[in-house]
């Protein structure tokens, strides 16, 4: 009988504090992690023709950190190597003759201060490619577990020459789209 | 405006038909030398035209590949020279023949090296070939008298195309070929574009209106269903506004028979139907293509909606459903035609096939091209208690 009733008093003292800390994770803010990994896909236009140029494939790592305010600045990483469009002939000449990424296998990017928000909002930083850095703008979301990103870039910005082969011509606007999450272990 | 007045001043001896086009000359406009190249190359212009126009003859389906949606090609623009697909390729499109090609090798979508590259001419083809074709009655248990007749290899086209480019925006094009079984002579397919740019292209002369997807099987519902197989050239004349987010294409048609066989027995004869028009909308969204289409044809209105959908890079859905309004009869019919493709090696496409036309059909097949240039396609059938089975090879230059 002391047995049972020792049993029930331990599970009843363990709900007892287990509630007080599940409480406490549903009011917890959402936090920005430390360590995120990724994706990094672009999308271009050729013409004629309006071609649709989807690339992807590309990894991306970085850090974030977060001020007292709330806002987060951060560091990233893309392995640019790993780009793919889809056809052959084509990622040989961008990774040959366009982003030389056997010569610049990373581009990188400073995340400036930004107020994450689960609803996508504007933020800046510094993006660089090659030996070229340049302010770039976009939108940017986080709901907790994902960081979403997109923002144009313009291949004039950057020592990038406008692809061009047999007759077609890609925009010099480029979007480009990240997918990031918090990494294992972070 | 004054421009366009001023460009008529040389055509009024054949004011009938270029008072389509062409405005009564302002004769308080100034002659000037500019005035005067702008006459000749009006003049030229309408001549030009009334030669492909005569040389025009029906008998053909496009040879593009909707299927390349997969690979981002929204429009046939990039590949082709005709914006709405088919047959001579700009240099790119040799190139990416390459990439739908098991083995391509760098250059050898430019017939292997040989193919001229030059900028103001362009040269083309197509050879292909019926290998079997058989048609099985499982309620009678036996092959159908019409497959026996069909059941041998015949030539179903060797045509040579040729396009010329006087000028930075002009192209003129014509084909020459042999056709069908009776191997008839024909110059089939012939127009003048007009490409000032990236976003707007116009055309005159005999060809198919852009009208749903534009697929190379020609025997498909949507298709020879429609009246859209081969022979469905007709005399057009089209306007185009394309971008990124789509592309708007009108045509005016003149007329829906040309009888005019180079060399052949029938002779030399000229006549239209009533005219008509044909519109198509389409928006360019999820690396896919979304649009509507309409035909107001002399006796009937065809209309219908269609989507050229890129699930993945390897995995294709093509998908057209239309209505046939009969005027005359004041009688309607449906047809639906959907293929889905999966590309399992480069090259080699896995294909299905669902169509309803006076009841439903559905196939199974594949779709090779071993090399640039060359394909092989094999297909079975199945209508009702019927099945029927083809196989085309098809060279193309």
């Amino acid at each position: 009988m002391l047995k049972l009733v020792a049993i029930v008093s331990a599970l009843f003292l363990q709900s007892a504090l287990a509630a007080p800390a599940k409480k406490h994770k549903i009011v917890e803010e959402p936090k920005v992690a430390n360590h995120l990994t990724g994706s990094v896909d672009f999308h271009a236009v050729g013409s004629p023709g309006f071609l649709h140029i989807d690339g992807s494939g590309a990894t991306a790592a970085g850090e974030t950190w977060k001020a007292k305010d709330g806002t987060v600045t951060g560091h990233f990483v893309a392995d640019l190597t790993g780009f793919k469009t889809g056809i052959g002939l084509r990622d040989k000449h961008m990774h040959e003759k366009y982003l030389e990424s056997n010569k610049w296998k990373d581009a990188f990017f400073d995340l400036d201060s930004w107020t994450p928000t689960e609803k996508p909002s504007q933020f800046g930083g510094k993006l660089r490619i090659k030996e070229m850095s340049k302010q770039v703008f976009g939108t940017a979301s986080w709901d907790g577990k994902t960081l979403r990103a997109d923002f144009e870039i313009e291949l004039d910005d950057f020592p990038i020459e406008v692809p061009r082969h047999l007759g077609i011509t890609v925009a010099k606007t480029v979007t480009v789209e990240i997918k990031m999450a918090e990494a294992n272990g972070s | 405006m004054s421009e366009i007045r001023f460009k008529a001043k040389k055509l009024t001896l054949v004011r009938p038909i270029t008072a389509l086009y062409c405005d009564e000359p302002d004769q308080d406009q100034p002659s000037s030398r500019i005035e005067e190249l702008a006459d000749t190359f009006c003049a030229v212009l309408f001549w030009v035209f009334l030669l492909f126009v005569i040389l025009a003859r029906c008998g053909s389906d496009a040879k593009a590949f909707p299927s390349a949606v997969r690979m981002g090609y929204t429009s046939c623009e990039a590949c082709h020279l005709d914006p709405n697909g088919g047959n001579v390729l700009l240099p790119y499109g040799r190139s990416a023949g390459e990439e739908m090609a098991t083995w391509g090798p760098e250059g050898s979508g430019r017939l292997l090296g040989f193919a001229p590259d030059t900028k103001w001419a362009l040269a083309g083809g197509d050879i292909r070939a019926a290998a079997t074709n058989w048609v099985y009655d499982t309620d009678l248990g036996q092959m159908s008298a019409q497959s026996r007749q069909n059941d041998k290899a015949f030539l179903m086209q060797a045509e040579g195309e040729l396009a010329l480019h006087p000028s930075m925006s002009i192209w003129l094009d014509a084909t020459l070929g042999y056709y069908g079984p009776d191997h008839d002579r024909e110059l089939r397919r012939s127009f003048v574009l007009w490409k000032p740019g990236n976003y707007f292209t116009a055309k005159a002369g005999r060809f198919v209106p852009a009208y749903g997807v534009m697929t190379p099987d020609h025997t498909a519902a949507t298709r020879e269903g429609l009246g859209l197989g081969e022979g469905g050239e007709v005399l057009a004349a089209e306007v185009a506004a394309r971008s990124e987010i789509g592309e708007i294409v009108a045509t005016e048609t003149f007329a829906t028979d040309v009888d005019l066989n180079v060399g052949a027995h029938s002779g030399y004869s000229l006549y239209g139907g009533d005219p008509g028009w044909a519109a198509r909308i389409a928006a360019y969204a999820f690396k896919s293509t979304f649009g509507v289409s309409a035909w107001r044809r002399p006796s009937d209105t065809v209309a219908g909606a269609f989507a050229t959908v890129a699930v993945t890079r390897w995995i294709y859905v093509l998908a057209e459903v239309d209505r046939d309004r009969d005027r005359v009869l004041e009688y309607d019919r449906d047809v639906a035609w959907a293929e889905v493709g999966w590309e399992v090696v480069q090259g080699l496409t896995l294909q299905t096939t669902a169509e309803y036309e006076d009841g439903g059909r559905y196939g199974l097949g594949f779709d090779w091209i071993p090399f640039p240039h060359f394909q092989v396609s094999s297909w079975v059938k199945k209508k009702a208690d019927v099945w029927s089975a083809a196989g085309v090879a098809h060279v193309w230059l």
